[in-house]
């Protein structure tokens, strides 16, 4: 038995086709549910837009409290040209009361539903309906029967319908599926507007969805002025499984870090696809490292992203410029994008969907997250928000073999007790570097410890290395010349990173 | 001059307007008049609008003012009335107004109290525009209707 094919209706609002996997089952009824300003005229009006001017599919939108002057003024600043489509004879907005509309639908000859056959409408929005609350006396039988009959009317000229239902803010926190409306209903969608701290953020959920799959949980969701609605999914949402089988590195591809020295210790350099993790403490070299494997994929023609949330462009390149390093001709050629997003208030599931686009659009082979340490601060330690956003990261980035850097502000100053503290996702790294202070004498020296390195042999020595101005890092050899400097090399110490570092004595040297 | 009788409601573009007011240039909603002049140049406006727009009292106006902002409706007679707060009389009369004028379609199913009212007026390029500026400011709503009032006595 073959499955019938399914006859779906873009929504055309971007990202929420996505998560009704496809869009919405011809002829279906969904409610939008929301308090007050929580985006259901907007979702409503683009749905009816959209349909008219992109798929061929005129509309009907019913109001029973926005006036049309404003209803049209307000589409106006999303560049939605509500009278010209009316001119065109694919759309029709019509004023009246719920209690004019609800008698209308029922009837044969209803003028609404002729109105809607006139310009061979296929989609409505009806805008201003009220959830009654559980319990309410009109709550019951009658409610679903007059729900019913509406449903019905709908249907008999094949609409599919998107009722926006107000719901009192009292019960805003408690939506649900508990009203006869919202079970007789195809579709069912929450849209919320979230305290978070002291920001907000809007959510929309897809409830239920009738004969079609969907994309369960909350998902955020922005209103941008000029475009519409945008739908973020949500960043946990499990991912196609094709990103989970390709989640793996090649280890017969060798990426060099541009860091002279370390791919040495590495037996050649990261594995193409790999993770990397790159812990230390602040001034201890992340990002210099990150500057220099950037610079290296740049000078070999491979392309390369740098993601920052803790300094803006213009001071990545002032960094990158004074270890010697000119961007700003990679980034002219197309080899180097730096995107900068600020990490107050960080949209999590937006800025995941802009990262995947990038990745999708720019291609790269190489890239940098700096660093985790800030969208942890943004996300906070507790729950899974960090995990799971790290984890679709690095799907992400193995799916499409970019080979990556993320580095991480360990806030130790000397020696490192724990790789990520109570951000414990270094089990999914393959790679993980240490970059540490040591105090010897009277002197902090620079450390580089690897601490592990997945499917790979690797020098598990502590090894000293240093950022010289105007050259960037490097990592020295084990054994120093003992002409070039007055040091000692590290391995003549014990207990580097274990922040009590003692010297060998004479003997136990041999 | 201008004579309101010579002109069909809906055959009064923008621009003329402009050019009655002897302004030359395109036509601008008229501000909070601070002067005398400002007053009668209103004034002048109102009564070139209730004639291009035929309308007799001021029930005509807003009737005409909400299907502008409303330009297509199903309500009952009695949800109109509500909505534009006069008498159930009186805005039979100025729907009869209206619909004789060719300013209104109305449709009705006889099934339910809802009737569909459709305004035939296409706000961008009659005087409708004009006539909804004005309205927006109390001096101008004061200016059409004292004309208002004055055509309903002289009907009287």
């Amino acid at each position: 038995m073959t499955t019938p094919e399914r006859d779906f209706v873009k929504t055309g609002i971007a990202g929420l086709d996505d998560i009704l996997a496809g869009g919405l089952l011809r002829g279906s009824v969904v409610l939008v549910e929301g308090t007050a300003g929580t985006g259901k005229t907007t979702m409503g009006v683009e749905f009816i837009y959209r349909g008219a001017a992109e798929f061929g599919e005129p509309g009907l939108i019913v109001l029973f409290e926005v006036s049309p002057d404003k209803l049209v003024r307000d589409a106006a600043l999303f560049g939605w040209d509500l009278p010209e489509l009316e001119r065109q004879g694919r759309l029709k907005i019509v004023f009246t009361t719920r209690q004019v509309f609800q008698q209308e639908v029922q009837q044969a000859d209803s003028l609404l539903l002729a109105e809607a056959a006139a310009i061979g409408a296929r989609r409505i929005f009806v805008d201003g309906l009220v959830r009654r609350t559980p319990g309410d006396s009109d709550a019951g039988r009658n409610t679903a029967e007059a729900f019913h009959l509406l449903a019905e009317g709908l249907q008999r000229e094949r609409l599919t319908a998107m009722l926006g239902v107000e719901v009192a803010a009292s019960e805003g926190a408690r939506l649900g599926v508990s009203l006869p409306e919202e079970f007789i209903a195809d579709t069912l969608v929450h849209l919320r507007v979230e305290a978070m701290e002291r920001a907000v953020q809007r959510s929309i959920e897809i409830v239920k969805a009738r004969g079609q799959d969907h994309r369960m949980g909350r998902h955020s969701f922005s209103i941008v002025d000029g475009k519409g609605i945008e739908v973020y999914r949500r960043v946990q949402a499990p991912r196609d499984l094709v990103r989970d089988e390709a989640a793996a590195f090649d280890p017969s591809t060798r990426v060099s870090t541009g860091v002279p020295g370390l791919d040495e210790l590495m037996g050649g350099g990261l594995f193409l696809g790999s993770t990397t993790l790159v812990a230390g403490i602040t001034g201890s070299g992340k990002s210099v490292m990150a500057l220099q494997y950037v610079a290296e994929g740049a000078r070999r023609g491979e392309r390369s992203i740098m993601l920052t949330l803790d300094e803006p462009r213009a001071q990545v390149l002032r960094n990158a410029a004074s270890i010697g390093i000119d961007l700003k001709p990679s980034i002219d050629q197309g080899l180097v994008r730096i995107v900068y997003d600020r990490p107050q208030e960080i949209e999590i599931d937006r800025h995941f969907l802009q990262l995947e686009k990038i990745v999708k659009d720019f291609q790269p082979r190489r890239a940098v997250i700096d660093s985790l340490s800030t969208y942890g601060s943004s996300l906070g330690h507790t729950g899974r928000s960090f995990r799971d956003f790290f984890h679709a990261v690095v799907a992400l980035m193995k799916e499409n073999q970019v080979t990556t850097l993320y580095n991480h502000e360990n806030p130790e100053l000397l020696g490192m007790s724990s790789v990520m503290g109570p951000y414990g996702v270094s089990s999914l790294v393959d790679n993980v570097v240490l970059l540490n202070w040591v105090e010897l004498g009277d002197t902090f020296r620079q450390a580089l410890t690897i601490a592990k390195m997945r499917a790979n042999a690797f020098d598990r020595t502590t090894r000293e290395c240093e950022i010289v101005n105007g050259q960037g890092m490097r990592v020295l050899p084990r054994e120093i010349p003992p002409d070039a400097t007055r040091r000692l090399a590290f391995w003549e110490y014990y207990s580097l990173v274990a922040r009590s570092p003692g010297r060998h004595s004479a003997q136990s040297r041999g | 001059m201008f004579d309101a009788g010579e002109m069909t409601p809906r055959a009064v573009p923008i621009p003329t307007f402009a050019r009655s007011l002897g302004s030359g240039g395109p036509w601008t909603p008229p501000e909070r008049s601070t002067g005398i002049q400002n007053v009668q140049k209103t004034n002048h406006l109102a009564v070139q609008l209730v004639g291009a727009a035929d309308l007799r009292d001021p029930c005509d106006l807003d009737l005409l003012l909400f299907f502008s902002r409303h330009p297509r409706v199903v309500l009952s007679s009695e949800q109109l009335t509500a909505y534009v707060g006069y008498e159930l009389a009186e805005v039979a009369r100025a729907l009869d107004r209206l619909l004789g004028a060719g300013l209104l379609k109305r449709a009705l199913n006889h099934g339910t109290p809802g009737r569909m009212y459709v305004l035939e007026v296409d706000p961008a390029e009659a005087w409708l525009e004009p006539l909804r500026h004005v309205c927006a400011t109390p001096d101008g709503r004061n200016a059409l209707m004292a004309v208002l009032r004055e055509r309903r006595v002289d009907h009287a």
